[in-house]
């Protein structure tokens, strides 16, 4: 029962899954991050990272808060704050299956709403993971559990008048399928690269970009 | 005890009684399907969301909006003056936009199959070949109605084709070519290959747009709302409506009743074909064509109706200033009246 609980303390605060931060020196415990890329807008993120060590499984967990923008109109009314652990739940030699899981809320804002969200993502990645880099493919989906949407005047008197306002059930979620790489250029320094492609939770077409691609770094300390 | 009222707004949240985006009417406007006050007919076996005004005395000009996909709401709209309401009664101005013209012409206008507030279809339902036949329906029942209501039997009919509704036109011209009179285009899309190809070379390709902001905003609502529905995929596709192309248009404000994004999507996409042309038979039409562009689309591709217009060989082109591919919305005025004059 113990066991169980802190493994799903675990899983829920562990998300956008990022297989690098295995590839470590043990004497590091902490990383700090950034991200760039298209995911779904352009997309700007800043994260820390925390090791620690899990008693329980043997087994290091990562834990890690970030936050996005979007890289061209930066700040808080498009922006996401991301809450998660990243845990290895198996390993034979260089494989790994590493997952990622995490809480999100997010923010939107446009000539035409006020978008509010609620989610939880989950992250599985499946490769190969060497001393100096890494590949994989990864699985990953996010289901949005809870919308707050406030809509514009604009919006009222150009398309919808009687548009209701307020807290929607989960308006959507979608899957991710990539492929993701990594090495180590410096012995603190780690180099991130990963393109996946979208489709909702109902595997229709995401109608946004037709891929998301990422390049990161992280400096561990 | 800080912790416990935490969570009172938390718990509060989660359980009170929440929105459904699925449900009609609480993102987009409810079609003909769910609000019996919205005007329609009954043809070629669905429900049209459609309305006609003017005397019915008076020579039939029937509107083909564009899209494919969105509405007749923007014909019958005037920029700066009113977004027409979908309930005829609630609107201020009875003759907005295009409407205009129904002090000449008994004016038809409808939501295509799909479109609008028209009721949906599902992917794979809807195609070209159907959309023509509703056409070809559509002119039969007011013909027909204008037989029964005056004795009037008219042979001919006139169309207003705007973007796709221009290929709609010459898709139906190119059927029933002896069922026209004379047609008016606005900025008509591509009627060929030919075309098609000309407007990709000398158009900028979306991904040419990131970092607008329009396109950081659109992007990031699929962050908040996926298009697993109906309802949330008419409504992702109204949150970018006209916003890309900003070169083509005066105002990108264009109002819209809703875009049903599967027609826009999946089904009528017909013209990224090879061997795309619907002009094959265009050479027996026997009535005059009426070309328009706004200047913000012909400095921007110069030839291109110019391209088009040869599929017409009686056909005139005229230009309007200071708009652009929403022309009808914005000036109306100068519009019908040079739809007067053609159709004179």
């Amino acid at each position: 029962m113990k066991k169980g609980l802190i493994l799903l303390f675990t899983l829920l605060t562990s998300a956008s899954l990022d297989a690098q931060t295995t590839l470590r020196e043990n004497s590091t415990k902490n990383a700090v991050y950034g991200h760039l890329g298209i995911n779904p807008s352009t997309l700007l993120t800043v994260g820390y990272q925390r090791y620690l060590a899990d008693s329980v499984f043997n087994r290091e967990i990562i834990v890690f808060s970030e936050i996005s923008s979007s890289l061209f109109t930066p700040g808080p009314k498009d922006s996401e704050i991301k809450l998660g652990g990243i845990i290895s739940i198996y390993e034979w030699n260089k494989f790994k299956i590493i997952n990622s899981l995490n809480f999100s809320y997010g923010s939107a804002q446009s000539i035409n709403f006020d978008s509010k969200k609620l989610a939880v993502g989950d992250e599985l990645a499946i490769g190969f993971y060497g001393p100096k880099s890494f590949v994989a493919t990864s699985i990953e989906f996010e289901h949005v559990y809870l919308n707050h949407l406030k809509h514009s005047d604009y919006f009222k008197d150009t398309y919808f008048s009687d548009v209701k306002d307020g807290w929607y059930k989960g308006l959507g979620g979608a899957f991710q399928f990539g492929i993701e790489t990594g090495f180590t250029l410096k012995k603190k320094v780690d180099i991130h690269l990963e393109l996946k492609v979208p489709f909702t939770e109902k595997f229709n077409s995401y109608m946004g970009s037709p891929f998301h691609l990422t390049l990161g770094g992280r400096y561990r300390f | 005890m800080k912790y416990f009222l935490f969570f009172i707004p938390l718990f509060f949240t989660l359980s009170c009684k929440k929105l459904d985006g699925d449900t009609p009417g609480n993102l987009v406007p409810k079609t003909v399907t769910d609000d019996p006050l919205l005007p329609y007919i009954y043809v070629n076996g669905t429900k049209f969301h459609a309305e006609a005004l003017g005397n019915i005395n008076n020579p039939i000009l029937i509107f083909l909006h564009g899209g494919p996909g969105i509405d007749y709401r923007p014909f019958i709209s005037q920029f700066g003056q009113e977004n027409a309401s979908k309930y005829p009664d609630e609107r201020e101005i009875q003759n907005g936009g295009l409407s205009q013209l129904q002090d000449e012409y008994y004016c038809v206008f409808f939501d295509q199959r799909g479109s609008g507030l028209s009721p949906r279809f599902d992917k794979g339902e809807i195609d070209f070949d159907l959309y023509i036949e509703d056409l070809h329906s559509i002119i039969d029942y007011y013909k027909q109605k204008k037989l029964d209501e005056t004795g009037i039997l008219e042979e001919q009919v006139y169309l207003f084709g705007w973007s796709f509704g221009g290929i709609l036109a010459t898709g139906y011209i190119n059927k029933y070519p002896e069922s026209i009179k004379d047609v008016v285009f606005y900025e008509p899309g591509p009627f060929s290959k030919e075309v098609v190809d000309y407007f990709k070379e000398n158009t900028t390709s979306v991904f040419g747009q990131v970092g607008n902001e329009w396109l950081e905003d659109y992007l990031l609502s699929h962050d908040h709302l996926t298009s697993d529905s109906h309802e949330r995929g008419d409504y992702q596709m109204l949150l970018g409506a006209f916003k890309g192309q900003p070169e083509f248009h005066q105002s990108r404000d264009c109002p819209l009743w809703r875009v049903g994004s599967v027609v826009s999507t999946e089904n009528l996409d017909f013209f990224n074909s090879e061997d795309y042309d619907i002009t094959s038979n265009l050479n027996h039409f026997k009535g005059n064509a009426l070309f328009i562009g706004g200047q913000l689309t012909i400095d921007e591709l110069p030839e291109y109706l110019e391209l088009q217009q040869q599929h017409y060989p009686s056909s005139e082109l005229i230009t309007v200033q200071n708009t652009g591919h929403t022309g009808p919305w914005e000036k109306p005025l100068e519009i019908s009246t040079i739809v007067r004059n053609f159709l004179q």
